[in-house]
């Protein structure tokens, strides 16, 4: 930018005077950002700190407590005044008393934090059982209201973190029938649950920060299946259980829901297509959970279109919204499966030196041309 | 705007106060009403992720003989439970109806034993009292004295129900 006013001024577009302002201003916007920088960063270090703190002194169960175990609803109580006063304290810095709203932010963070924290005193105060998926889903339940409304990214973060953790806890607690329930049916319901939640038309139009992030880990999630997909598939899966296929039914009727309720407008068509691509990825889950024979090549030739599909998506939105983030996933991705497949393939049946040159020079020549493109998109961004 | 945030806050903390309540009562409820028992237990072992160290326990009980061959992975069973005149409780039935009330049961759902068995005959029963919660150092401590004899005990309430709150462990 400061090249670009000094450009004006040598072009005579504006004075002297007015580019040594402009210059000053730039330098000092620079400097309020980098300090307001280094108070997030501060603020956030602090209130995970803090909740750290909390979480492992009550792990510790230490000798303090024992005179709160004394009385087992004091440590509830306790913990259940710190966390409202921290959420609180944070709303009213937030609403009232705009002097700290980087304060008032890390007060709610860590009150989200606080109020897991409050559940596992509960846990084990009465025994429940440890890693409990239940205590997972609660707190998700808990905090979920608070990324939305308060907009906070590392709330949405940790949301994000909760949900998994519940499937995975959740799957752990039940007798498993398959090894693959691990490698191919908890990513595909985590990445399919995350990518449908994102999708629900309140948050996608509300929230779309949010949206994206859940979309990127549902569909990394969700790569990394297909990519196992291309690689192995197990003659049957079968498994005929209400947990398995109720999950998949669910998260089905939720995206047709998404869909049903969407409004019109420019991103709504994109919706169009990702609650159809989710469908039919689900679909096919379901005929593969029920299925009592599976054609393995007709599943490894599936996953590889729907990585191809993936990675289209990736590279379509990114360039439509202009978003380098979802750019650089959707680069990484086609790298990825470009590598897979270049390894598993010519490795068997290409001469070794020509494997290594050949190898290196597609992948020379990928990455100069999606750099080339990033970085024209970087400058249109600089420009507008 | 400022309103409908604080009303926002507000409506959150009351979500926050019903759950840790509703979490609390429950486990009262089965502290207060239910009968204390002593159940015959082995300890396993180590950590929570949020909760810190704990006593992971096996029970006496919690194995389901091999000629149970009707009961599925994730069904619930009801144990039958016998208490003799030191208050320890053994079982006399496993059933998949909740028996009725009057008699002391055991509510529970069958699993492996070992996770990842691929076995259809290894079948166990979590009875949702298998973490024994302890001061951090102390569970290395406390399943060493365990182990060394042979076996301790659980100290259970149970309530009609049959829900089950782990109250404590000792020795034999």
């Amino acid at each position: 930018m400061e090249n670009r006013i000094l450009k004006w001024q040598k072009d005579g577009l504006i004075t002297e005077d007015a580019s040594r302002q402009m210059l000053a201003e730039i330098k000092e916007e620079k400097i309020k950002l980098r300090k307001t920088r280094i108070n997030i960063t501060i603020y956030t270090i602090a209130a995970i700190l803090l909740g750290l703190g909390v979480i492992t002194f009550i792990s510790a169960n230490d000798w303090i407590l024992e005179l709160l175990n004394s009385n087992r609803f004091l440590k509830i109580i306790l913990m259940s005044l710190v966390t409202f006063a921290s959420f609180m304290g944070g709303v009213k810095l937030k609403e009232e008393n705009k002097k700290f709203p980087k304060l008032a932010n890390a007060l709610i963070v860590l009150s989200s934090i606080l109020i897991g924290a409050t559940y596992s005193v509960i846990g084990q105060i009465y025994n429940i059982n440890a890693n409990s998926s239940l205590l997972m889903f609660i707190w998700l339940l808990s905090i979920l209201p608070l990324a939305y409304i308060f907009k906070s990214y590392a709330i949405n973060v940790l949301s994000i973190i909760l949900m998994i953790l519940t499937i995975i806890f959740f799957y752990g607690e039940l007798s498993l029938d398959k090894f693959l329930v691990w490698t191919i049916f908890i990513p595909v319901m985590c990445g399919s649950l995350l990518y449908t939640v994102a999708n629900i038309p309140v948050v996608l139009n509300k929230y779309n920060d949010f949206s994206l992030c859940y979309k990127i880990v549902g569909s990394v999630a969700i790569y990394f299946t297909l990519i196992v997909l291309t690689c192995s598939v197990e003659k049957s899966y079968q498994m005929l259980s209400f947990y398995y296929l109720a999950p998949v039914l669910a998260v089905i009727v939720l995206n047709v829901l998404n869909y049903a309720f969407k409004k019109d407008g420019k991103e709504n068509d994109l919706l169009y297509k990702e609650s159809f691509a989710g469908i039919i990825l689900l679909s096919f889950m379901l005929a593969a959970l029920l299925a009592p024979v599976i054609n393995s090549s007709f599943v490894i030739f599936l996953a590889n279109v729907a990585i191809i599909v993936l990675v289209a998506f990736g590279f379509n939105y990114g360039y439509k919204f202009e978003n380098e983030n979802i750019i650089s996933v959707a680069n990484w991705m086609l790298t990825i499966y470009v590598a897979v497949n270049y390894c598993r393939w010519g490795w068997n049946y290409m001469n070794k030196s020509l494997f290594f040159i050949f190898g290196g020079v597609v992948l020379l020549v990928l990455g100069m041309y999606l750099e080339k493109k990033k970085k024209a998109l970087a400058g249109l961004g600089k420009e507008g | 705007m400022k309103e409908n945030m604080e009303k926002s806050a507000k409506i959150i903390v009351i979500f926050w106060f019903l759950i840790i309540a509703l979490f609390t009562i429950s486990q009262e409820i089965i502290l207060q009403k239910g009968r204390e028992v002593l159940l015959k237990t082995v300890p396993v072992d180590p950590r929570d992720i949020t909760r810190g160290e704990y006593v992971n326990l096996s029970y006496e009980i919690s194995r389901l003989p091999s000629y149970k061959e009707n009961f599925h992975y994730n069904d619930t069973v009801y144990a039958k439970l016998d208490v003799d005149s030191k208050n320890i409780a053994s079982v006399s039935k496993f059933e998949q109806t909740k028996p009725q009330l009057g008699n002391l049961f055991i509510k529970g759902k069958v699993t492996r034993c070992n996770g990842f068995s691929t076995s259809t005959k290894d079948k166990c029963i979590k009875f949702g009292i298998e973490s024994y919660f302890v001061k951090e150092g102390e569970a290395r401590k406390l399943e060493y004295a365990l182990q060394n004899k042979d076996w301790g005990y659980a100290r259970v309430v149970i309530d009609k129900n049959g829900n089950a709150v782990l109250i404590g462990v000792e020795g034999r």
